[in-house]
This record gives structure tokens, sequence and C-alpha cells, in this order.
């Protein structure tokens, strides 16, 4: 396995904007999205309730077939199997009915049939379910079809849906984000990142087509900086920390690498994303964080061909991180080495 | 490859002769700075996890969509084409990728990061593309024979792999951590490993791979058979075609619930029937009633159904049966009996079919032979019709007849209802005990499971303990418990078995335990909690195990299993003078005109003992000597002690 390394977490004073991110998505997740806990609790128990699911699932099955224009084939065929009675497909259908933003808006006043108890159990179930979706930070604050004010492409970007997404959201704006502060200033990494998660937002939402499900978290902006930072650095070495699944010293520590190699592994993994899911499944915030790469990238090649019209592109180089050759490395255990490498990288 | 220089080669190999080690005469002349095994290993791992599993999710994504597709749409020309294409791709990135870093480079970019290399033997050259490309055809090999041929890294004389030899390279490490050949130590202990891994590792491998791949198939065709099979959506126009059911509107519906009662029609279809006509808007009784037997499941859905029906339509035939369910889970059989006179006028064929089961499980055989007169012989039911009667008149104690119905009714069958029928035939032989036990049913079970060209699987727990208890009556009973296991289908009969074997080479207690667990665990059938009742009565000489089956007993639902258990219960508890128990469950089970002497003799005897001379006398008169209801015979085998105390009994209630 191989990770970014560069140089490692820097300290508050190195890289304060950074930390002053970090901070506020911490508190965000802190302050907000722990104490609304209760009401994903209500949201999974709905998604678990097999009858909730079947009838959601046939009527909307029923309201893919009487509106084909706004579905795919692939869709149009699964409810049809629902309606032929398949109860694993409703459950299927059900599932995704909650993604569909056409179907969430105008299902509730749709006359679905006769089965007066399905009718009321699923209404009074659809409305618990909202009420708990609309006390939820996502909500409020992320980014979907409904919701997509120009505040929302910001506030998105401080919310996370549980602790693994934000840690490892945060664990990547810290190693990108606090060298590229040192490189750039605080102003301009704060810039980078907000407009590369806007335009992230902007990415998921013209692809995303009509999904009420909101999208949240840093990734989109970490994809920005990630972006930027590889084209700045293009081909220059920079550190990776990389463990073989041997445990011996020689199989674990960091490795000098170019750049790219960061912008290639990253994009391959969201393009596969992208390709490898059916849209109506989501795999959506994949479109998102491609966004955030793109524009980081872009906002990258800029300042380069900025330097090099300016004619100081070496002098521009010369704030870059010092490197190594490639694939030379640094064993964790040879102490000395370490520290004097460390040292040197700082 | 090697012998196209064998000149040079032969002309080498007198000047190395005398080093007299193993795998000099191939390659000779030079010592190179071999790489590790270790690297090696690390260059795969980068090789595969860093560089190619990112470059692979990318090129299969679409087909990963497509596979996810087709299990959605049921398409499976489609899921194989996807797979198909799916292995293609892989393979393909994977040889492209190492024949051309290989021929280009002399390393992989794994190689690279471990700094080895590729060398020829011959020049210390790269090698060219065609002997890359086999490299990277012999690399890929190696997983098809489990990575054997890597154990040559710690046996050959230059650490050379299959894929080294097949294209006469050798892997070099530009690197401090290079290595020399190997020791005498390390050569025969990888030798050893792998001779070991071949004799013992490869036949076990082997054997069971075939048996996955056999179950595999077995899995496939019965999934094919069961959706070729009679119960389909199409037995609804068969049943009404036939005439079958009138109703009015609602026949259709009403066709469907008769054979959804029957099991001849799965929930998906009564679930399609029903809400076809909610389609339609149309909202009948019978309707909420199918979805109540639809949501089984989900009590709180059911119920919602069941109340609404005698709410809407509180005349209509759909509430009397919703009654009539409600009773029968209550337990009330009084008033199911006159709920069932109510309807005896009507033609209802779904509660003469439900019914005929109900009454069948609970063990009213002469009620049940009346219902099930009045369902009218049609193909759709035919098979139901024919398997209820042998239930009914086996319950009737008309067991020759029973057999006779069931062998006629075996030449209409399809092997797997056959099974089936003569499964639950075997297992009512069997528990009579095999001194009793007539062997036809059970052979035809052993010749459908070994000898139907058509694949049959056991299905029911009779059928499983049937046949179960028919080998182990024969005289060279053992059980090949694992082939077994591949004919059952449900999951929780597969758990019983390996149960049973298990068991085998347990300690009396721990059996006992074993099946303590089964009896606690509700995800098994009750047939089978009973069975391992009937094994934990039989093994245990504690009053604390046979008390927890009375406890158990006493709250289960009545049918014939349950006077099976019961009976036994009832002979360990007088055995263990536990009376009052014995008492309870005796009572119980004569209520159930159980009328075994042995039981109705261990009655008066628990009652007298207790010091209850009165109810002891009571019970003497009502089951010995009242004419009423049959007097019972006594037996030849009476203990002088049950004489005794019926003479005392005589002398103090009847002189006076």
């Amino acid at each position: 396995m191989i990770f970014p390394y560069l140089r490692g977490i820097l300290s508050f004073r190195k890289a304060p904007m950074t930390w002053m991110i970090v901070i506020v998505n911490v508190l965000v997740f802190v302050l907000i999205t722990i104490p609304s806990q209760s009401n994903q609790k209500i949201v999974r128990d709905k998604l678990n309730d097999s009858f909730f699911l079947q009838v959601q699932g046939r009527y909307f099955s029923q309201f893919v077939v009487d509106h084909p224009e706004f579905y795919g084939s692939q869709l149009k065929q699964i409810a049809q199997f629902s309606l032929d009675g398949s109860i694993a497909k409703s459950e299927v259908m059900g599932g995704l009915a909650i993604r569909d933003a056409y179907f969430m808006k105008w299902g509730d006043t749709y006359d679905f049939g006769g089965d007066v108890i399905a009718n009321q159990r699923w209404m009074s179930s659809l409305q618990e379910m909202n009420e708990a979706r609309q006390e939820q930070p996502s909500h409020n604050y992320g980014v979907s079809f409904f919701k997509n004010d120009g505040i929302s492409w910001i506030t998105y970007q401080f919310v996370h849906s549980g602790f693994t997404h934000l840690a490892a959201n945060m664990v990547y704006l810290l190693i990108f984000g606090a060298l590229l502060e040192m490189m750039i200033g605080s102003f301009s990494l704060l810039l980078i990142y907000l407009g590369g998660g806007a335009v992230g937002a902007g990415v998921f939402l013209l692809f995303s087509g009509a999904t009420p499900i909101p999208l949240i978290g840093a990734s989109g902006a970490v994809s920005a900086l990630m972006g930027f930072f590889c084209v700045l650095l293009g081909k220059r070495n920079v550190a990776y920390l990389y463990f073989l699944f041997i445990p011996s010293k020689e199989y674990m520590g960091l490795v000098y690498l170019p750049a790219w190699v960061t912008f290639l592994l990253w994009i391959l993994s969201d393009l596969a994303g992208v390709f490898g899911n059916m849209s109506e499944f989501g795999g959506i915030a994949y479109t998102a964080h491609i966004g955030g790469q793109l524009s980081g990238a872009g906002v990258g090649l800029a300042l380069l061909a900025f330097h090099y019209w300016k004619g100081d592109l070496k002098n521009w180089h010369r704030m870059l991180p010092p490197t190594r050759p490639l694939f030379s490395k640094v064993y964790f255990v040879q102490e000395p080495t370490r520290r004097r490498i460390l040292s040197e990288i700082r | 490859m090697v012998l196209e220089d064998q000149e040079y080669f032969l002309s080498q190999k007198s000047s190395h002769s005398s080093r007299g080690q193993r795998g000099k005469e191939l390659i000779p002349w030079k010592s190179w700075p071999l790489a590790a095994p270790l690297d090696r290993i690390a260059a795969s791992v980068v090789d595969l996890f860093i560089v190619l599993a990112p470059v692979i999710a990318l090129a299969i994504a679409p087909f990963r969509r497509d596979l996810m597709s087709s299990v959605l749409l049921n398409d499976r020309t489609s899921f194989t084409v996807a797979l198909l294409f799916l292995v293609f791709v892989v393979l393909m990135t994977t040889l492209m990728y190492l024949t051309l870093m290989t021929w280009r480079f002399g390393a992989t970019l794994g190689m690279m990061f471990m700094r080895l290399s590729v060398i020829r033997i011959w020049d210390e050259q790269r090698p060219d593309l065609y002997h890359s490309f086999l490299r990277s055809v012999a690399w890929m090999f190696n997983f098809v024979l489990l990575g054997l041929p890597n154990i040559s890294a710690f046996s050959n004389h230059h650490r050379r792999i299959l894929h080294d030899r097949i294209s006469d390279t050798v892997v070099v490490s530009h690197h401090s951590n290079k290595v020399g050949s190997p020791s005498f130590f390390e050569f025969s202990l990888s030798r050893g490993v792998f001779v070991g891994i071949i004799a013992l590792v490869i036949p076990v491998f082997g054997s069971r791979t075939m048996q996955f791949v056999n179950l595999a198939v077995e899995e496939v065709y019965s999934l094919e058979q069961t959706q070729e099979g009679d119960i389909s959506c199409k037995n609804v126009d068969e049943l009404l075609a036939d005439g079958g059911v009138v109703n009015g509107q609602e026949s259709r519906l009403a066709a469907a619930m008769t054979l959804y009662a029957a099991g001849a029609l799965t929930e998906a279809c009564l679930n399609f029937e029903s809400d076809a006509l909610f389609s339609k808007k149309i909202e009948t009784p019978l309707t909420y009633f199918a979805k109540a037997f639809i949501y089984l499941n989900n009590p709180e859905v059911s119920n919602d159904y069941l109340n609404l029906v005698c709410k809407r339509w509180p005349e209509s035939d759909a509430c009397l049966m919703t009654q009539l369910v409600e009773k029968w889970a209550e337990n009330d059989f009084e008033s199911v009996n006159k709920l069932l006179e109510r309807v005896s006028s009507k033609r209802i064929d779904y509660l003469n079919v439900w019914a005929t089961r109900q009454l069948l499980i609970s063990g009213h055989f002469d009620e049940a032979s009346m219902h099930l007169e009045r369902i009218p012989p049609n193909q759709a039911l035919s098979r139901f019709i024919a398997f209820q009667n042998v239930k009914v008149l086996w319950g009737k104690k008309e067991k020759q007849k029973a057999r006779s119905v069931a062998s006629v009714s075996y030449s209409h069958l399809v092997p797997q209802d056959r099974l089936s029928m003569a499964g639950w035939l075997c297992h009512q032989e069997s528990t009579a005990g095999c001194p009793e036990m007539l062997p036809e049913s059970c052979q035809l079970v052993q010749d459908l499971l070994l000898r139907e060209p058509v694949q049959v699987k056991i299905k029911s727990a009779e059928t499983l303990l049937g046949y179960v208890r028919a080998v182990s009556c024969e005289e060279s009973g053992s059980l090949d418990y694992p082939t077994l296991a591949r004919k059952v289908g449900p999951d929780s009969l597969k758990k019983y078995l390996a149960v049973l074997e298990f068991s085998k080479e347990k300690k009396v207690n721990e059996q006992i335990e074993l099946f303590q667990l089964v009896v606690s665990n509700l995800d098994f059938d009750s047939v089978l909690r009973f069975d391992s009742q009937l094994r934990i009565l039989s093994l245990t000489t504690h009053l604390k195990d046979v008390e927890s089956i009375f406890k158990d007993w006493s709250i289960s639902v009545e049918g014939q299993e349950w006077e099976n258990v019961g009976f036994k219960l009832f002979q360990k508890l007088v055995s263990m003078q536990d009376y009052q128990s014995a008492l309870d469950v005796g009572v119980k089970l004569a209520e159930r005109k159980h009328r075994e002497v042995e039981l109705l003799e261990g009655l008066v005897l628990s009652s007298y003992r207790l010091g209850l001379q009165r109810e002891a006398w009571g019970l003497y008169r009502k089951y010995f000597l009242n004419e009423k209801i049959g007097k019972v015979q006594r037996s030849i085998a009476s203990s002088d002690e049950f004489e005794q105390i019926v003479k005392k009994l005589k002398k103090r209630f009847v002189i006076r």
C-alpha cells in the first residue's frame, strides 16, 4: 500500500490556515453531526423495514412506468419486474426511490391505488423519515437537487457523515494543505480549497441528475488541493509512505516517486467509481472528486503559465521542497538516517 | 529453450563439473547478484496492488456495472458475457503490463521499486519481446498452480522460478539486499515443503474443489428446476381453466388463494394477483385477506390487514376466514369448530384447503377428511389432494390404505413431489421404531436420492429425518453425511445434519448440550426441534433436562410430533418418579384421544402414587370401564403393581 507523505503533518505554526480548516470541520462534526445521530438511526431503520421498502418500491415502479420520460431503460425494466410481483425487486426499487427527486417531490401526492393499509403505513413512515432527514446536517448544509443555492456550495464542505469520512479527509487535507500553505500562502490555500470544493459541487449537480441525496464532505476541496499540488510539482519526486505486507525493515518506510503518481492513482480510482456503478445506485460523489481534482489542476496550470509568462519559472521552482532520486527509500528502522532525512525535508 | 544453446552450454560444462552442486549443469558460468525471494514477493505486491489494481479497476468498471445490472434484470446471458469480458480484460491487462515492461525496461515497476531487473542468462541483456511474453504467461500460470513453482526461488541454484526457466532469464538485484545460491539447508527445507504440499494439501484441496464444483453445478441445476417447476403463476390460469373455482369478480384471486394455501403458488404470485386488483382501484375483502397472508412474517402489518377485513366487510367470507385464523392462533378449537360449521354450506375452496392443512397439523383427522372431500378434484390441486389424503389415512391409523394410496399416487407425481410424499411416509414409518417399519417408502427415498437421473433435493425435515432413521435401522447403517448434505436444500436442514454428524463423536452430556441448542433455536423447523427433544430424552438421565423439555413441550403447538414427544416424555417422567409432571403430560395426551394402554395405566399409577386415589379411580373408570369412549383392553404386560392398585381402588370405591 502507498500513500502520499510529502513532509508529513506539519505544525500549526507552519500551516495555520490548514489547521483552522481542520478545526472548523471537527467542530462541525462534534457540535452538529454527532447530536443528530438519532435522526440518522430513524432513516436507517426505515430503510431496513422490508414492508416500507416493498410498498415504496411498488409505488415508485408505478411512478416510473407512468413517467417513462424521466427514467432510463434499466430502471424501467426493474420497475416492470416489481410490478409483476417480484418482492425482491420491489425492495430494490424502494431503496432507489429515496434517491429520486421527482418521486420524493411528488410521490406523496400521487394516487397509487386502493390498498389503504399500505398507503397509510407508507405515508406515515415516509413523513417520519422525511422529518428525520430534514433534521440532519446533510440536508441543511449539503448540496442537492433541491438545495443548490450559493451558500450550500461552501457549507457542504464542512459536514461529514461519520468519523471515518471526517478522519480520511482531514488527514489528506493536513498532508497536502500544510505543504501547499508553506508554498503559496494561507489566503491562496483557502481560495483554492473553497473554490475547488465549489467546482466539485457544480460538477456533482451537473452529472448527478435528479437526486435528493445531498453531497457532503471535504473530498472535493481536498481533491482540488491534490490536483493543484500534483500539477505544481509535476515530475518532481516527493515522499510516499509505503507498506508491502512483509514485516521487515526493507518493506516499509518512505519512497520517493513523482508527484503526478498521486494524481494518477486518485483519478483512476474515481473514474473506476464513476464507470463501475449504475447511476441509479449513486457513485455520483466520485464526480465531485473529479471536479475538484480538475479544477485544482486547472488553477495549477494557470499559475505555472503565469510564471512562465513572467519568466520567473526557475525562481518559482526554488520554492519547492527538497527532493531525492526516484525510488530512493528511507526505512523507518534506520533511526539516524531517518532523522537526518526528515529534518532535511522539513 | 535452454537446449538451443546446448553446444555452448556443453563447452562450458567441463570447467564447472567439479562444483558438484545441483543445477549448475544448466547454467553456470557466472555467479549473479541474485534477487532475494522476499524482494521478489515485495515487487509482486507493488505490481499487483499498487500498479495493476487501480488500472484493472478502471478497465473492468463497465463490465462490473453490466454484471450488477444483469443481476438486477435477471439476465443470465448478459451476466455470463460480462463475466467473460471481465476475466478477459483482467488477464489481458496483466499480460500486456508484464510483457511490455519486461521487454522495454527489463523490469516491472514493482521490480524497479525493489531495484531488481530481469536479464537473459546468455548475454545478460534484457529479454526480447517473445521471451518477455513467454515469461509473463508463465508468471500468470503460477497462480493456476497455486504459486507452487515459486518454491524454486529457495531451491534452484540461481533461484530461477518456472517463468525464469521458460524464458531463459534470471532476476538480479541492484542493491545491497542481493543473495547467492540457496544453502543446502534452504534447498532441503524447500524441497521438503514442496513434497509435503504435494502429498497432503493438493489431494485435500483437489477433492474439496471437486466437491465445490459439483455443489455449484447441482445448485445451478436445482435453481433452473425450481424456475421451470410446477410452482408457477401459470397455475392460476390452469385452475381457472379447469373451472375449479367460482366466486364472481374475485375468482382469479380466489384461485390464487386456493393454490397458495395448497403450497402450489409462490408468495410473489399471490402478491401480483392482489396488486393487480389494487392497481385497478378494486378493493375487496379477499384482496386484503390475501395481503395478510403475504405479510405473515410481519405480524403488525398482517394484523392491520386482518382487522380491516372484518371492519369494512363484517359479513364477508374473508371475515369469517379471518375470525377462523384468529381463533386458531388462540387454540380455541371450540370456536373454530363453530365457525367451520357456519361455512360448511358454502363452497370456499381456499378455506377447505387451508382447513385441511391446519386440521391435519393439529391431528383432527376426521374433520380434515371432511374438508378434503369438499375440494373439487382438478389438475392444479391433484398433488395436494393426494398428499393430504395419505396424511388423513395415516392419521386415522389406516396405515395400509395410506401406503396403497401413496403407491398409486407416486406414478402421477414428478420426482421432487414423489420424494416429498415418500419422505413423509418414511418419517411416519420410522417414528414407530425399527421393528415395525416397512421399508418401501424409505427405499423409494433412497432410490430417488441416489439413482434418479433428475436431481431432487430434500426440502422437508420429515424426509431428512425419515431417511436418517431408516439408514440407522439398517444393519450396515452408516450414513455418508457429506454426500447427503449435498442433496439437502434448506440451510436449517444442512445445519441439523451437521449437528447429527458432529454429535456422533461426542460424549453423552455434550450431545445433550448440542441438541438443547437446536431446541432453543427457532431457526430450526419444529419437526427438527421435536426430534432433538426425542434424542435428549433417550440420552439423558437427569431430571433437569427432562423438566426443561416438559416446559418447552407444554407451550408447543399441538400436533403429531408433539404427541410423539409427549408420549416419550411421559414414559421418562414416570420412570424418574416425577408423577405430578407425568400426570400433566398424560392428561393432555389422553384428551387428544391418545389411547395407548401404557399411557393410561401410567396415568392411574401416577395419580395413585401422588395420593390422589379418587382421581386415580376416576381415570380408571373413564378409560378402562367406559363403554362410550371404547374400553381400553388391558395389556398382557400390565405390571403386578398396576393390578394391585386397581384391586385397592376397587375395594375402596366399588364396595361402597
